[in-house]
Formats: structure tokens, sequence, C-alpha cells
């Protein structure tokens, strides 16, 4: 089915990233199976980007780092955040969200590149300070990430269907776990 | 964010954690102490209060469960919140610190993103 | 559930608490503990009270191993890490969270099980103990190997 992309859209291919600040745009990105998309707005200076990472870090020794980042989850996040805050952007005002992750039955899966792939975001995610507003990876089917730059609203699609992960409204932290005091049950 | 916040816990790798989930969280690195023990840290607590205490429970010297019934009795200590954070699992014991004040919980093994959104949401008022 | 269903179930849970605590992805290897014990740097041993017999639980680490655990909690590069005393720390949370694990697995939620703290080893003393466990386990890192064994009481 062809997608039709309201005003401006900006596909984000695989290990690619896209930042943009058209007002109307949206940025997308697709097939995202063991990969993760990865996008931030800005919601002051409505600056929006995007990353589409396929594999947790470049192989010791090899150059792919420095001529594919955005392959790679070590090179690409923080590559994305420079070009954000090149466009504008603030870093700390940002809200980031992420999806795909999944276990892709396959060479991937053998791999398990999906879960790899979750964790080293995870990994960054606390060595830089960064805590997602809301994310949608892991099972085992592929993702569409949608950002609309009129108001960072973050949309997935999966099994032909289409949810809402963020929009204004919803908190941009996450929300603690349950973490009350387990009480005895029974007795 | 005028919050005090007191780590307590053996290892230094956990409190080095802590610490930098508690600053993650938007505490002021001079509001963030730390402890080795239950006693170290009701020592602390003396010469300054805290609003919340990140408390292990398995220490040497005074352990975790020994320093929340000492503060009980303190009526310095009524209003600092104790968050425990810890492998501690049995049902009762754990029943035993809620009737003793303690609010929330984070198990070992945790993921240190939570404890700094748990510290986060603390700060803010909230908390699960 | 059988002393090795405990050990398996151990092994299984020790790797989440790898990924959660540490975002650390180590997997089973099938190579023998002892064989792998003289590329360990570190290890402690925690014991488990309460039951008819006490259970231990000890952890031997990889330098390399060890420093990704760190550097993991501490969301820094392992480069940036020096010295020893991280190690030495890393095993004891170690052994500390996987020892509440196998506390639990024992029925530490409603038995009145009182987990120890660690205690550092020395190479002979967990190569001794790792000999004469019950089950024991490797879990191989990115860079670097881990040794976990279990007596059950």
């Amino acid at each position: 089915m062809a997608e039709r992309l309201a005003g401006f859209g900006l596909v984000v291919g695989v290990g690619d990233l896209g930042v943009g600040k058209q007002p109307d745009a949206q940025i997308v990105t697709y097939a995202l199976g063991s990969c993760i998309g990865v996008c931030a707005f800005d919601p002051v200076t409505r600056v929006g980007g995007m990353l589409h990472f396929m594999l947790p870090q470049p192989a010791e020794g090899s150059s792919d780092g420095i001529e594919r980042p955005a392959l790679y989850a070590s090179t690409g996040l923080p590559l994305l955040f420079r070009r954000l805050q090149e466009a504008g952007a603030l870093r700390e005002r940002c809200i980031v969200c992420a999806a795909g992750g999944a276990e892709i039955v396959g060479a991937a899966g053998a791999f398990a590149i999906g879960k790899r792939n979750r964790t080293i975001l995870r990994k960054l995610c606390w060595k830089d300070g960064t805590a997602l507003a809301a994310e949608d990876v892991g099972d085992d089917f592929a993702r569409t990430l949608v950002l609309s730059l009129v108001d960072g609203a973050v949309k997935v699609r999966s099994h032909g269907a289409e949810r809402v992960l963020w929009q204004p409204g919803m908190p941009t932290r996450p929300a603690p776990t349950a973490t009350r005091m387990p009480t005895l049950e029974g007795t | 964010m005028n919050c005090k916040i007191l780590i307590v816990d053996d290892s230094p790798l956990l409190r080095a954690t802590a610490r930098r989930a508690v600053l993650q969280a938007g505490v002021p690195v001079t509001q963030v102490r730390e402890a080795a023990n239950g006693r170290e840290a009701l020592d602390a607590l003396a010469q300054s209060p805290a609003d919340v205490v990140l408390l292990d429970v398995n220490m040497p010297v005074m352990d975790g469960f020994e320093f929340v019934e000492a503060k009980a009795k303190d009526r310095n200590l009524a209003a600092t919140k104790v968050v425990l954070v810890t492998t501690e699992g049995n049902r009762q014991r754990l029943q035993r610190m809620t009737e003793l004040g303690v609010t929330h919980y984070l198990r070992k093994p945790f993921e240190p993103e939570d404890l700094r959104t748990l510290v986060a949401a603390l700060l803010a008022g909230g908390g699960a | 559930m059988s002393r090795s269903a405990v050990g398996e179930q151990l092994l299984e849970l020790a790797q989440q608490a790898l990924e959660r605590m540490a975002f650390l992805i180590a997997d089973p290897v099938d190579r023998a503990p002892v064989d792998v014990l003289p590329e360990t740097r570190h290890a402690a041993r925690v014991a488990i009270r309460g039951g008819a017999e006490a259970s231990w639980l000890v952890v031997a680490v990889s330098d390399t191993f060890a420093t990704d655990v760190a550097a993991g909690l501490l969301g820094c590069d392992a480069a940036e890490l020096v010295g020893d005393s991280h190690g030495e720390a890393a095993v004891a949370e170690l052994a500390n969270v996987f020892g509440g694990q196998l506390l639990m697995a024992l029925g530490g939620d409603r038995l009145p099980l009182r987990l120890g703290l660690p205690e550092p080893l020395s190479d002979s003393d967990a190569a001794r103990l790792v000999l004469g466990a019950e089950w024991s386990g490797v879990l191989a890192g990115e860079r670097g190997s881990l040794v976990l064994a279990c007596g059950l009481g």
C-alpha cells in the first residue's frame, strides 16, 4: 500500500539519520525489525530528528564508525544529537522515543541483534543521561516509526495498525515502574 | 531542586551508581551524601537531615533492617523517606519494613535508569 | 526442583541480572569452569543461612569482565576505569546480587533464609570451591568470562 506523507516527508533509511524543522513535515523510517529507530523533538524550536541504527557498535579496528556512523548505535546516537543541536535544538528539551529491536527469525535472530540493540540503547541513554519518554521495542515483528514536526507526536505502525507512542500532554519522562513496597497476601 | 539524598550501601560501586542516578534526576551534587552502613547513615543524619535515603539492606556493622528500626524510633527522622535498593525479597521482612515506614523498594538487579526515574518521581512529589 | 535445575535457573538469572544492571550480554558457553578459572582475576563467595544446611555461591570473573560490569553500572567507558578496586567491588556486588537470586530460587520469599555478606576469595579457595561445587557454569561476555558455582544445602 502506498504511503502518502502529509506535507514534506523525510524518509530515513537503514543506517541513516535525518533532521528537519519544516513545520508541517513528518520524518519516517520503515522496516524496523531488529534495528532501532530513535527520534527526538525539541518542542520549543520544533526541530526534530530520527536515527535508524542496525547494530550496536562497529567491529574493533574497523573504520565503519567513521564512514557510516548512523549504522551503529554507539556512533549514530551522539551524531543525531549533534545534528539536532546544529539545527537549533536544545538537548535537554528533547523528547526522545524509540521503536524496534525485535527478535527476528533468521540470521539476525541467531545473533540476538534485537536484544543487543535494545541493550546498547539503554546503555547509551544511561551513559549520557537521556531518559526515553516512550518506547515500543522487542517482540518479534517489524515496525514503522513516524515523527511529526507539527507537534512532536510519535506514532508506531505494525501489523497494519497505527498507535500513538507519544503526543503532547503525555509525560516527557518515563514513569517509574511499580516500586511500592510489596504487601503480604493472604496472611 | 532543594532535596537532600543519602545513599547507603556497603558497595562503593553501587553507591557510585546510585549517585549517578540521583545527579541525573536533577539533584545538585552538594545535596548528595553517602554512607557505607546503617550506623554511618544514622551518624550522617544526626549531623544533617536528608529528605530521601536510598538504603541497601545487606550491610556490615548495621544492616538496613536495623537502620529502619532505629530510624522509626527517632522523631527527628520521621519526615525522611526511605527507599530500599536491595536483594531482599522475603515477604515478612518486607512487610515489617512497610510497618516501619518504608514506602518504596527497588529490587536488585535493577535497571539503573529505573533508579533515576524513581528518584525523579519522588523529587516531583510522586512515585509509583 | 532438582539441584541442577536450580543451577541452570541461576545461570539464566545471572544473565538477566548482568543485562539489567550492567548492560552486559553474556551467554553460557560449553567450557569446564575449572578450565576457565585460571583466566579469572577476582572472586567472591556468599553464603545463605537459615535452611537445614547452608548454601553458598561463588563468582569468579576475569579482569575485563569485571571492568565491563563496573563500566556498565557507572555509565562510563571501560578505558576510564583504572586500578583494581572496581574489579573487587564488581565481583562482590555480583556475588550479592546472584546470591539474592539463589536465595529466592530456594524459597527465600517465604522461608527465613538470610544472605551473608560477600567475602573475597583467593584463587586457590575459589578453585577448591568450584571443584567441589554441586553445580557450576560459565558465562562469556564480549570480553572475558564469569564462573558461577554453588553448593546447595
